[in-house]
């Protein structure tokens, strides 16, 4: 009877707390572990999908600094009396690529937004990768439209 | 001595609980600290915006166009690769 006494409350004890505890593991392990696993991975997928995609803000908003520097530089040639026509149409070119590849970059959050990470992993993968390299075109567009003005601008300096 | 001897079952049995909820306790808040650590591995804040330089001259602009040129998501295209 003083067995059960000690015995019984302790055994109650450990059983309350390993039930969630089973129930967790059983969700990792069993079947829920299926649905559990998929969802970790979706949600892996998803949280990748929006880092990538604030790299890419990010990526954008130096290229918006750096547009500043090359107005400076710029106004700094004009007001030294020296043609800025061709560095001007230069710099409009840049600009427009600039919007194009803004555009793709929000066309990559639309379709982040728009994704419902059911497909398994290579689907997923490829459908991600497939997006990143539209942006990265539109990046390299950009990056030879300014380099074509620093260019432009070494020359008007020289 | 039956009574002592029933007592040592006693704790014997009531040390071997503790244990088992000891154990379970650990497992439990390694397991948290697990998936949390994972999450934060995928969810680590992007750096700063800040261009290399902050001057405006020949050089500093070739650099910049350097830095430029990286792919902003070189890293991540790494780990959507492996992830599974």
């Amino acid at each position: 009877m003083k067995k059960a006494f000690y015995f019984l409350p302790t055994l109650l004890l450990t059983l309350s707390l390993a039930s969630p505890v089973s129930a967790q593991n059983t969700n990792t392990q069993m079947h829920s572990g299926q649905n559990m696993g998929e969802s970790q991975r979706q949600s892996s997928f998803e949280e990748l999908g929006i880092r990538i995609h604030d790299r890419y803000q990010n990526h954008l908003r130096l290229y918006e600094q750096f547009f500043t520097k090359l107005e400076n530089r710029r106004s700094l040639l004009a007001s030294e009396g020296t043609d800025t026509d061709n560095l001007d149409r230069l710099v409009r070119v840049a600009k427009n690529q600039f919007g194009t590849t803004r555009g793709q970059v929000d066309s990559f959050s639309s379709f982040l937004k728009g994704q419902d990470y059911s497909g398994g992993p290579a689907t997923l993968r490829n459908q991600i990768r497939g997006q990143m390299t539209q942006v990265r075109t539109e990046f390299t567009r950009l990056h030879t439209a300014v380099r074509q003005i620093v260019a432009d601008i070494a020359n008007l300096s020289n | 001595m039956e009574k002592t001897h029933h007592n040592s079952t006693i704790n014997t049995q009531l040390v071997l609980s503790m244990a088992l909820l000891l154990l379970i306790l650990s497992s439990v808040v390694i397991g948290v600290a697990k998936s949390k650590q994972q999450v934060q591995v995928v969810t680590q804040a992007a750096p700063e915006s800040e261009l290399l330089t902050h001057s405006d001259d020949a050089d500093s602009l070739e650099q910049d166009l350097l830095y430029l040129q990286m792919d902003p998501a070189a890293e991540e295209l790494k780990v959507l690769n492996q992830l599974q």
